[in-house]
């Protein structure tokens, strides 16, 4: 199966500002560096809380196929369809730890 | 259907739902045209003539082109922002952005079918407008307040006796400890007190009794309702909270429902949506929201309702639509 790499800039997200399409909105667009909360937060904010479920994907294990045009994930010495590897959502670091929180696609299920 | 005619895909590339419509696609043998604004304008170019009152022309990939004039259905989903080239100043950048955005994204713009226009699911991304919308269409919806006042959200939350407060739209936070997301979170009257709900606006709404709540998928007419069922209090407040604790079953959409949800994605532009609703002990559905361009995936997978096909079947034009 050809497949080929797609490659982006370094020291971004791997999907940059995912959704931003600006014929509508801005999907997900999550800014990566992590803050501190203020005294002036939102009160809708004080109420968030960290999701239980979070599906990580290495963005060193996609790869693009051009010829079929869909995702491919590496499982093991395998690649095999994103389509048929998750349930549609996707949250991938940039960050190997996925300490620092996600990039900017974050696809929740809820949208 | 002609066999000429093409669907085009605007996506970015690693996403898992667009994947699953661009393989039964394939499986039909459906000429396919994937791409992302971000392969604009160094991977993608694009010409087209207005020609006896249509845009005629191509995108073009090293790959690939898609004859705009031929185009089948366009399928909207996560696209990405465009790439220019990286030699041009901060500046340039901007100007061509401007550029891209009010040509390639107005030619696409002028195009259709869509499924969903993008235009459409933003003006439905807004919460107040769906709100309204459902309303007249006849679906029971809860007490809301919007306000950035103190004062009117602790009254509101007084008054309706129990309520949440949820999100208009977006994602969350990075905090020092980790990302963050609102959920629908309920809230008593001495948390309104707190004079940050200045700070922007929020969303309070009255809590509906829940017996279960319903997830309803509908492309082109087709209603796909899955009932929804959490096992953890936070999954009984919203059950996007935890995924881990959810029930899945297919269930029947009320006819009341179906005629006022038709009436509701008509009067909205929509093909497809994803809705939530409350669904009473006594058998009421209640409006909550309209997802414009929501995710479906993982309803699929966990109840086998046919959405993919559904979706291909709008996309490739070999099902006939009505009034949209």
């Amino acid at each position: 199966m050809p497949v080929e790499l797609h490659e982006r800039r370094t020291g971004a997200g791997l999907f940059l500002s995912s959704d931003h399409f600006p014929l509508g909105r801005a999907y997900g667009h999550v800014n990566t560096t992590a803050e501190s909360a203020t005294l002036a937060r939102p009160f809708g904010l004080t109420l968030a809380v960290r999701p239980r479920r979070v599906a990580r994907l290495n963005p060193a294990d996609l790869v693009y196929d051009e010829q079929n045009q869909v995702g491919l994930i590496r499982d093991g010495d395998e690649l095999i369809k994103m389509g048929r590897h998750t349930d549609g959502q996707t949250n991938t670091q940039t960050n190997a730890d996925g300490q620092n929180g996600p990039d900017s696609d974050t696809d929740w299920r809820e949208d | 259907m002609s066999a000429a005619r093409s669907v085009l895909v605007l996506t970015h590339r690693f996403d898992p739902t667009a994947d699953k419509v661009v393989e039964e696609l394939n499986n039909r043998d459906v000429p396919l045209f994937r791409c992302d604004a971000s392969d604009f304008p160094e991977q993608l170019s694009v010409g087209a003539e207005l020609t006896d009152g249509r845009w005629t022309g191509q995108l073009r990939t090293a790959l690939r082109s898609l004859d705009l004039s031929a185009v089948s259905g366009i399928y909207y989903r996560r696209p990405t922002n465009f790439e220019f080239h990286p030699g041009m100043s901060e500046n340039e950048r901007r100007w061509a952005a401007i550029q891209a955005q009010m040509g390639f994204g107005g030619l696409l713009a002028s195009l259709e079918p869509w499924l969903n226009h993008p235009h459409q699911i933003g003006y439905v991304e807004y919460k107040p407008v769906q709100l309204r919308a459902a309303v007249a269409c006849g679906l029971p919806v809860p007490g809301t307040l919007v306000t950035n006042n103190p004062g009117m959200a602790h009254e509101f939350v007084s008054r309706v006796g129990r309520a949440v407060c949820k999100p208009f739209g977006g994602t969350g936070v990075n905090d020092d400890d980790g990302y963050r997301q609102l959920f629908s979170t309920v809230v008593e009257p001495q948390q309104c007190d707190d004079l940050n709900i200045a700070r922007t606006m929020h969303l309070f709404q009255e809590w509906v009794p829940k017996e279960y709540e319903v997830r309803l998928t509908v492309v082109d007419g087709h209603f796909f309702a899955a009932r929804i069922d959490g096992e953890s209090e936070a999954a009984r407040v919203d059950w996007r909270s935890d995924y881990n604790a959810l029930s899945y079953q297919v269930i029947k959409t009320p006819n009341l429902v179906r005629s006022q949800v038709s009436n509701l994605l008509n009067g909205l532009g929509l093909r497809f949506a994803a809705l939530d609703f409350v669904v009473t002990p006594e058998g009421e559905w209640w409006f909550l929201e309209c997802n414009s361009n929501g995710q479906w995936a993982w309803i699929e997978e966990e109840t086998g309702m046919p959405i993919t096909r559904a979706l291909a079947d709008a996309l490739d034009g070999s099902q006939k639509r009505d009034g949209h």
